[in-house]
């Protein structure tokens, strides 16, 4: 499998926090995950053992302890923390458990926001937010800011934004937490199929049994892999 | 680069934008500072650029030699204050034939009529003394200039506004340089009313120096010409290279005159009234100054409710410098807002109010934006991005990881 095929790699990764000792208790232990793109991964465990912190660590928001993190082929773990948002705001995708879309901007600003950051943005994450907009089903409500806009719409509006710079992954944490059983559907049907069209992979943090047979491959955190 | 700078600029704006009652009133503390500043600034300037131009008729001014040479300055130009004494006509007629001389002005001052002072002059005062624009007095006055040796008048443009003295008003003078002195049975007829001049004279009343000495008391009877008493000299040289001729003769002459040069001395007064105005200056800056830390404070405050926001940012790829640079956009969007507005704010004001100071003060302001403005706005970018410094700071370094998880 060439190295462009794969949307993740990871290699040996440990991180650890310091306890109120002052010890450091390692949390995360993964010793090896590779995730083609256009495949979908669900990650579950107890709580507490590492989920998101694994999307964090892949995500280059935090710095693992040890091992190795390629996103597209190319190393997230070893880079300065610019490099890691540079990589990040070009190749993943960030779709959160409540959203996290700002209240005072629009769906469209919202969405062209998770392109605004990339090297050499120019005008097309406008065009693309748009695109990304008009295929959740939500061309109508450009200008509408998120409390005017039904949990689902908001969810809908997250989608577009982890997806509509195309990346070659997408992490969601608790993409259906927040959504009652119909929601949850019609938002993972969406996400989903969107990700498929971008040939993008999807990891999804979960704790919905629903959800998780949606996924094609399971990893369990705590139990090895 | 480019694009991304923009666009944080835009978030900038959309986020001074989300808290419109925060927002607006620390620019308006922003621009209630920086209006003072202007307007103080402003109305200085003028009232220094009004002392100065005032000063500009006469190389040199000569006086009683007794007295600070200040005080004739001040007595004289910008009546403001008693003469000293006197000095004899006989210094007036040996001034006026010496063949270095263009013109001398005698002055003969000691009444007053409702708190304006009465001057005792010849008709040639009014060409030769200029406004700021080199306009001679006379020029663009309504009626004419009073005739040597009648009971006529010609008042300032003040004092016009203040009595209700117009040509054709007749009136009666006071003993003395304040209000309340004995009143004169001598009247005057007011023929001609000075455009406003921006100069002392704008709240003076000239008469011919002839009637002046026709009040009882303001002469001995029987008094040689040569003895009348004088309270000065205004003199323009031909060339006003020769005033420190004049000035080092007088020193070593006869003891009957003292000559001073008006500029030297407004200089000096200039460096008094200054350190007053500046003391204002401060202050209106020391204003500025406290709005740019309630920005401080209001951002700084801000950032612990947004840190989910900054969190947000950082998840979708911002990096440290576009957080930092977010949060400085805004203090400086805040700052040169109410900037910007202060400006106007401050002009306006000086507009508003130049008709009166110059009606009532004989102060001429100029009103529009000008260099100083420039530099205001150089100095509030530099307050805008020190308030910003601390805020910045703080959301530079708010954990990504933690805060992503935090509820909304």
């Amino acid at each position: 499998m060439t190295a462009d095929a794969l949307a993740l790699t990871v290699r040996d990764l440990r991180k650890g926090f310091p306890d109120p000792g002052g010890r450091r208790v390692e949390v995360l232990r993964v010793d090896r995950l590779d995730l083609e793109r256009g495949r979908t991964l669900a990650v579950v465990g107890e709580s507490g053992s590492g989920k998101t912190t694994l999307l964090h660590v892949i995500a280059g928001i935090l710095p693992a302890d040890a091992g190795t993190v390629e996103i597209v082929g190319r190393p997230m773990t070893g880079l300065g923390e610019t490099a890691r948002d540079r990589l990040r705001a070009e190749h993943v995708g960030y779709l959160f458990q409540t959203f996290n879309l700002l209240s005072h901007l629009t769906a469209l600003e919202n969405v062209t926001l998770g392109m605004t950051f990339r090297p050499r943005a120019g005008t097309v994450p406008r065009r693309l937010a748009r695109e990304a907009l008009d295929r959740v089903g939500l061309s109508d409500r450009l200008a509408y800011r998120p409390p005017q806009l039904s949990v689902g719409q908001q969810q809908r509006v997250a989608i577009a934004r982890a997806l509509a710079g195309r990346p070659g992954l997408v992490l969601a944490d608790e993409p259906t937490a927040n959504l009652d059983a119909v929601r949850a559907k019609e938002s993972l049907d969406l996400l989903l199929a969107f990700a498929e069209e971008c040939g993008a992979a999807v990891l999804a943090v979960t704790h919905d049994d629903r959800a998780l047979v949606r996924f094609q491959d399971r990893l369990t955190l705590g139990m090895g892999v | 680069m480019l694009s991304t700078s923009v666009a944080v600029l835009r978030l900038a704006w959309q986020s001074v934008r989300r808290r419109p009652l925060s927002s607006f009133l620390t620019a308006l503390v922003v621009a209630l500072g920086v209006a003072l500043v202007v307007a103080v600034e402003t109305v200085r300037a003028s009232a220094d650029r009004s002392f100065t131009e005032t000063a500009r008729g006469y190389d040199v001014i000569l006086g009683p030699p007794q007295g600070s040479p200040l005080q004739i300055v001040l007595s004289t130009l910008f009546h403001v204050d008693e003469p000293p004494g006197t000095l004899p006509w006989s210094a007036y007629d040996a001034i006026r034939k010496d063949p270095r001389v263009a013109a001398a002005i005698p002055y003969a001052m000691g009444d007053t009529y409702r708190g304006h002072r009465v001057v005792g002059t010849v008709p040639a005062m009014f060409e030769v003394l200029t406004d700021g624009e080199g306009r001679a007095l006379q020029d663009g006055m309504r009626g004419r200039l009073f005739g040597e040796g009648r009971f006529e008048a010609v008042v300032g443009s003040v004092v016009a506004s203040r009595t209700g003295m117009g040509i054709g008003t007749t009136f009666g003078v006071s003993h003395g340089l304040v209000e309340g002195g004995q009143p004169h049975k001598e009247r005057w007829a007011v023929v001609g009313v000075l455009r406003p001049t921006g100069t002392a004279h704008d709240r003076a009343i000239s008469i011919p120096i002839a009637t002046f000495y026709a009040i009882p008391g303001h002469t001995v009877p029987d008094q040689e010409e040569e003895a009348r008493p004088l309270s000065a000299v205004g003199v323009r040289l031909k060339s006003p290279a020769l005033r420190l001729l004049i000035l080092q003769e007088s020193r070593t002459g006869k003891a009957e005159a003292q000559a001073v040069l008006p500029a030297d001395q407004v200089r000096k007064l200039m460096a008094i009234v200054g350190d007053v105005n500046q003391g204002v200056t401060i202050v209106a800056w020391i204003v500025t100054v406290v709005a740019a830390v309630s920005i401080l404070v209001g951002l700084y405050n801000t950032i612990q409710g947004r840190r989910r926001e900054i969190a947000v940012l950082r998840a979708l790829g911002a990096r440290p410098a576009h957080v930092f640079g977010l949060i400085l956009l805004e203090a400086l969007i805040l700052c040169l807002v109410g900037g910007a507005f202060g400006l106007l704010l401050g002009h306006g004001a000086v507009a508003a109010a130049a008709p009166t100071l110059l009606g009532s003060y004989g102060v001429r302001v100029d009103v529009g934006i000008g260099g100083h403005d420039l530099q205001m706005l150089g100095a509030l970018v530099v307050l805008g991005l020190l308030a910003g410094l601390l805020p910045a700071w703080r959301g530079l370094t708010t954990p990504v990881a933690d805060n992503l998880q935090a509820e909304p």
